[in-house]
């Protein structure tokens, strides 16, 4: 089964994004931070990530780097979800190897669409 | 409040001239769901004030009708495996078909605010060496012209771009402009925007090679697809292509297009004998 891991310091995000990915069946869980996400791909790397930018210790884009660098780490589709819009943003994110970019707010036709893209919803 | 038998028929009658949209009996709740911000917005108490007017022929109200029952509900790359034929299949079977410096010519009959045209666009400029000996030009037209008007404006909101454009595509051919994006200079100067209505003879200046009408023909009657098929069918040269959408179909007119083996949505129009 395909897995959704939903990194983002906000419990209503992290509700909201797991009603909408839970519903494309991903079996999904989550983490309110970088360093219990990093955690938890160290235990089972997820199929896709839905990550967050602005969190407490680190920031989606440090614990991107560091995934990256993990085993397996280059394996999950990461997209970013956040409010920083800023075409500056976007770009670091793609560098540091993110997949795909939503800019907060979002809804389940821009999840659909970005999963879609990045090939992790078949047919 | 509900609209009396009376006045749904003269709706009928009136959308059917103007749009070639004919809505059922059952569908009257959308009639009047689409045309009370219509009448609100005109100042009116009930819905009766505006079909006044409109049956006096005032020009304002039918263009507001007009604009409010037109569904131009889309999205950039909509069904994206029709797009993945069109470039990968489609255009370049009719690069191999044109001579050097030759233009190839693509209409998109429906295109709401503009969403098809730019997509296909931008998949071009992706492509850019199959497309090197040759100039594409791209004509879009749409019944509605708050539609062409958003399209030829170039400006979506972030909520729009992110409904279909993959994140590269966004900061390669998008300008920001704080939570809008703006279409680049380069992709919208090969889309050239018209009101146009498929219903009406095409005044056919140039053969087309390729004609996309997608989510059109599903809102006709058979009367109406018979005669938009028609239409499309004298605009296209004699190797073009028709792509229509998922929900489309050809029937009433398969005496004009033959359907293209194992491409979905895909016709090739029928050459007099």
């Amino acid at each position: 089964m395909k897995t959704c891991l939903i990194v983002d310091d906000s419990k209503i995000v992290r509700r909201m994004a797991r009603r909408i990915v839970g519903e494309m069946g991903f079996e999904v869980s989550e983490a309110e931070d970088g360093d219990m996400a990093l955690a938890m791909c160290r235990q089972s790397m997820p199929t896709s990530i839905l990550l967050d930018w602005n969190m407490p210790n680190m920031t989606g884009l440090e614990f991107l780097k560091l995934l990256r660098k993990e085993k397996k780490g280059d394996a999950p589709k990461v997209i970013f979800c956040t409010i920083e819009n800023d075409v500056s943003y976007i770009k670091k994110a793609l560098r540091a190897g993110a997949d795909e970019y939503i800019m907060k707010p979002f809804d389940s036709d821009i999840i659909r669409t970005k999963f879609d893209q990045v090939g992790l919803i078949d047919g | 409040m509900a609209i009396p038998a009376s006045d749904f028929e003269f709706y009928k009658q009136f959308l059917t001239e103007e749009t070639g949209l004919s809505p059922e009996s059952e569908k009257i709740y959308l009639l009047e769901s689409r045309l009370s911000p219509v009448y609100k917005k005109m100042g009116f108490e009930d819905l009766g004030e505006l079909t006044d007017l409109l049956r006096a022929g005032d020009a304002n109200a039918k263009r507001c009708v007009i604009e409010a029952i037109l569904d131009t509900e889309t999205c950039f790359f909509r069904d994206r495996k029709i797009f993945d034929m069109v470039i990968n299949d489609v255009l370049p079977d009719i690069v191999a078909s044109k001579k050097s410096k030759e233009t190839i010519n693509v209409w998109t009959a429906g295109c709401a605010s503009g969403q098809e045209p730019y997509s296909l666009a931008m998949l071009i400029k992706e492509q850019a060496k199959m497309f090197k000996k040759n100039i594409v030009k791209i004509f879009a037209t749409d019944l509605s012209e708050s539609a062409i008007k958003t399209a030829i404006a170039g400006e979506y909101t972030q909520y729009d771009v992110q409904r279909g454009v993959p994140v590269r595509m966004l900061i390669k051919y998008f300008a920001q402009n704080n939570t809008d994006w703006m279409i680049n200079k380069n992709v919208r100067s090969l889309v050239k925007f018209e009101v146009g209505n498929i219903l009406n003879s095409v005044s056919v200046n140039q053969k087309y090679d390729l004609v996309l009408c997608r989510n059109v023909l599903s809102e006709f009657d058979e009367s109406q697809k018979r005669k938009a098929l028609e239409n499309i069918h004298a605009s296209l040269a004699r190797h073009g292509r028709l792509v229509i959408g998922f929900h489309d179909n050809i029937e009433g007119a398969k005496d004009l297009f033959v359907p293209q083996a194992d491409k979905d949505g895909l016709y090739i129009p029928v050459q007099p004998a």
